[in-house]
């Protein structure tokens, strides 16, 4: 054999190792919850009492917040996803790095009105977000993303 | 084979006997293989007919044996007829399930939890939990915090006054020089 077909046969070895690697790692479900929050009433869905805890440390006026919609797509790691929100706002979702052996997930989230933020998270908790964008109902946009590798259950 | 020249049977050289002696001339390659072919001829024909013979009785005693085989299998019995296709039914859409059914509280992720490794924009109350990676105003080092170790010509910390916010640059330079 000579050294040409010797160094792409090892060329060709290390490509399909590299993909069987990045076919090994699940694709992360990433779940987006669509939360307006209001200061005009004080109802707050039951789902969303330890958020609205947190979100009220900052922006102590928010008193009510509204479910408005939940959205999830499985993602695979290296892909982005674009997630229409709500009032024609949309956010692009991109996963960085798989599971780690801390239990952390890496994204990127484009948020509306804000821009990027890169980080990673620990799997089953959502990271809240508060956009600037405010409905003609005067109610905020807040979004809550969770993301988990897919185990197919 | 050549036959031997009878003439030698007369004139040969007489042994010490008394008796003449005579050698035959050995066979050629050409005697070797008419013998050879007619032997050939005769025997080879017989053993191929009876070996084709035994083959054709061993394939059938096989056959027939799988023929058993399938019969005792099967109980002899003939195999069932085919029941009617079953009747196709249009299946009803199945709701999607609620992805957040898991979670009563939805549970939110924690200053430790969360590690910020970029912010692009003004994020300034956006964030609801984990640590801003520029918390505050920036803190600029001053001349006695840095120590220039190289630099390209004419760069170095100014002012030098080592209580004051230094800045690298060109000194005794202004923008537009």
């Amino acid at each position: 054999m000579t050294l040409g077909r010797r160094l792409l046969v090892v060329l060709v070895s290390l490509a399909a190792t590299g993909l069987a690697r990045a076919a090994d790692d699940p694709p992360v479900r990433v779940t987006v919850v669509v939360v307006l929050a209001s200061a005009t009433h004080n109802e707050v869905d039951p789902k969303l009492v330890a958020l609205a805890q947190e979100v009220q440390k900052r922006h102590e006026k928010l008193t009510g917040f509204k479910l408005a919609a939940t959205l999830q797509k499985s993602i695979p790691v290296g892909e982005s996803h674009t997630f229409e929100l709500a009032d024609g706002k949309s956010m692009k979702v991109t996963i960085d790095t798989p599971k780690d052996k801390a239990g952390r997930i890496g994204l990127t989230l484009d948020a509306p009105g804000l821009g990027e933020i890169q980080y990673t998270c620990v799997c089953d908790k959502f990271v809240p977000v508060i956009t600037p964008h405010v409905t003609k109902a005067g109610e905020r946009l807040v979004i809550a993303v969770l993301a988990k590798p897919c185990t197919g259950k | 084979m050549t036959p031997p020249d009878p003439s030698r049977y007369a004139d040969g050289p007489l042994d010490p006997a008394g008796r003449r002696a005579f050698a035959p001339d050995p066979p050629t390659r050409a005697d070797w293989k008419r013998v050879s072919d007619g032997i050939a001829a005769r025997v080879l024909p017989k053993r191929r007919a009876a070996g084709r013979g035994v083959r054709w009785a061993a394939a059938g005693v096989a056959l027939a044996g799988c023929a058993a085989a399938v019969l005792i299998w099967g109980g002899g019995k003939l195999p069932a007829p085919r029941p009617p296709a079953p009747e196709v039914v249009k299946a009803r859409p199945v709701p999607e399930a609620d992805p957040l059914a898991e979670f009563a509280v939805l549970p939110v992720a924690s200053d430790d939890e969360l590690r910020i490794a970029t912010l692009r924009g003004d994020w300034g109350s956006g964030l609801v939990v984990g640590a801003h990676p520029l918390p505050g105003e920036l803190q600029l080092a001053t001349a006695d915090d840095v120590t220039v170790e190289r630099a390209p010509d004419g760069v170095e910390p100014f002012p030098d006054d080592g209580d004051l916010p230094m800045v690298l640059g060109l000194k005794g330079k202004r923008s537009g020089e």
